[in-house]
């Protein structure tokens, strides 16, 4: 190895470099608005255009109550921009974790604004530590599979790029585990 | 407007893949701002010209080669201008947290070409071979492009001046 190749270390650390920020959202009407301006965009043809004015308002005014109702049942989905979204399921490692776990949450906290930063929507919480099973377990104990610890929730345009998100989560440099699964909506 | 392209499937097209080449954008011209500029221009390129896409290449690959034409001309305007190394700017890389803002400073602070040879290299992934294409280099320019900006990068991460 020369000075001019890369260690691991510095090959890992530009590997976690390559997260890619939520382009404004703005840019893709900027964008839409431009192509149109050239001549090179037509406004898509929509069937609910063809129908009759009553159905269509019967129609506005259905997905208007629906959108309410959507509203007061779900306020945080309603936060967070559409688009595809994941979970980053944490799971502790076997490794003893060196630090507090104020150190942690602080550190864990930082990372997820050093995202946020970039444009990408990610929130999060810590699970306890304990955890009930409904209904109970037959021999009372409770449930003995791995359960994560705490979780994100992070918005992305695809599972790589989510997974790219997660490798620089700093969950992992304290040896846990992370799994990343996209959320069904 | 004939052969004008229907707005949905532009804007479905436009969903899969503008965070991947924006994100490439970002890392190369360092303004999230004069990323959008040409992200904006690469998709109206794209569109102009979408009947000369063959397929022969993942469509990605295709959109990426036209953001590396912008980017490429937007540093010819640009060549003029240098980097300025403030201190307060400076990483800190004992806060691993700040590690990728770090490294985003640091690429700032390195001339262009050094810039484009770590991220099109070293964190995009590209061959010597593909960075001499879509920059219309040499390979061998590309790789002593890359030597000098490692050894700079990592003068400048250690924090040397």
């Amino acid at each position: 190895m020369t000075d001019d190749d890369l260690t691991a270390e510095e090959r890992d650390r530009l590997r976690r470099a390559r997260i890619d920020p939520a382009p404004p959202r703005a840019l893709e009407d900027r964008t839409v608005e431009a192509l149109r301006q050239r001549g090179l965009l037509r406004r898509s043809r929509h069937p609910l255009m063809a129908v009759a004015w009553p159905a269509a308002a019967a129609l506005v005014l259905a997905a208007g109550a629906m959108w309410l109702v959507m509203q007061r049942s779900s306020s945080s989905s309603a936060a967070i921009a559409p688009g595809p979204r994941f979970v980053l399921l944490l799971y502790a490692g076997s490794d003893p974790v060196t630090g507090t776990a104020d150190e942690r949450r602080r550190e864990y906290a930082q990372w997820a604004r050093d995202i946020a930063s970039r444009g990408v929507p990610i929130s999060g919480e810590e699970l306890s530590e304990d955890a009930h099973e409904v209904p109970p377990a037959a021999d009372a104990t409770p449930a003995s599979a791995p359960l994560p610890r705490g979780f994100f929730i992070v918005q992305a345009p695809d599972l790589a790029s989510a997974e790219r998100l997660a490798s620089t989560c700093p969950h992992l440099r304290y040896g846990g585990r992370i799994v990343v699964k996209r959320i069904v909506s | 407007m004939a052969g004008a392209r229907d707005e949905d499937a532009f804007r479905a097209l436009y969903g899969r893949h503008t965070a991947a080449v924006y994100g490439l954008l970002c890392r190369l011209v360092g303004r999230p701002s004069d990323a959008s500029d040409l992200m904006q221009e690469t998709w109206l390129r794209a569109v102009r010209h979408l009947s000369l896409f063959r397929g022969q290449s993942a469509f990605r690959t295709w959109l990426t080669g036209i953001a590396l034409n912008c980017y490429r001309e937007w540093r010819r305007k640009h060549a003029r201008e240098f980097p300025v190394d403030d201190p307060d700017t400076r990483p800190s890389p004992a806060k691993w947290s700040d590690e990728i803002a770090a490294i985003a400073q640091v690429l700032a602070l390195l001339p262009y070409e050094q810039r484009e040879a770590i991220v099109l290299h070293d964190i995009e992934g590209f061959t010597h071979e593909e960075i001499a294409e879509a920059l219309e280099i040499e390979p061998g320019t590309s790789k002593s492009r890359l030597s000098r900006a490692r050894r700079a990068f990592r003068d400048r991460w250690q924090g040397k001046p």
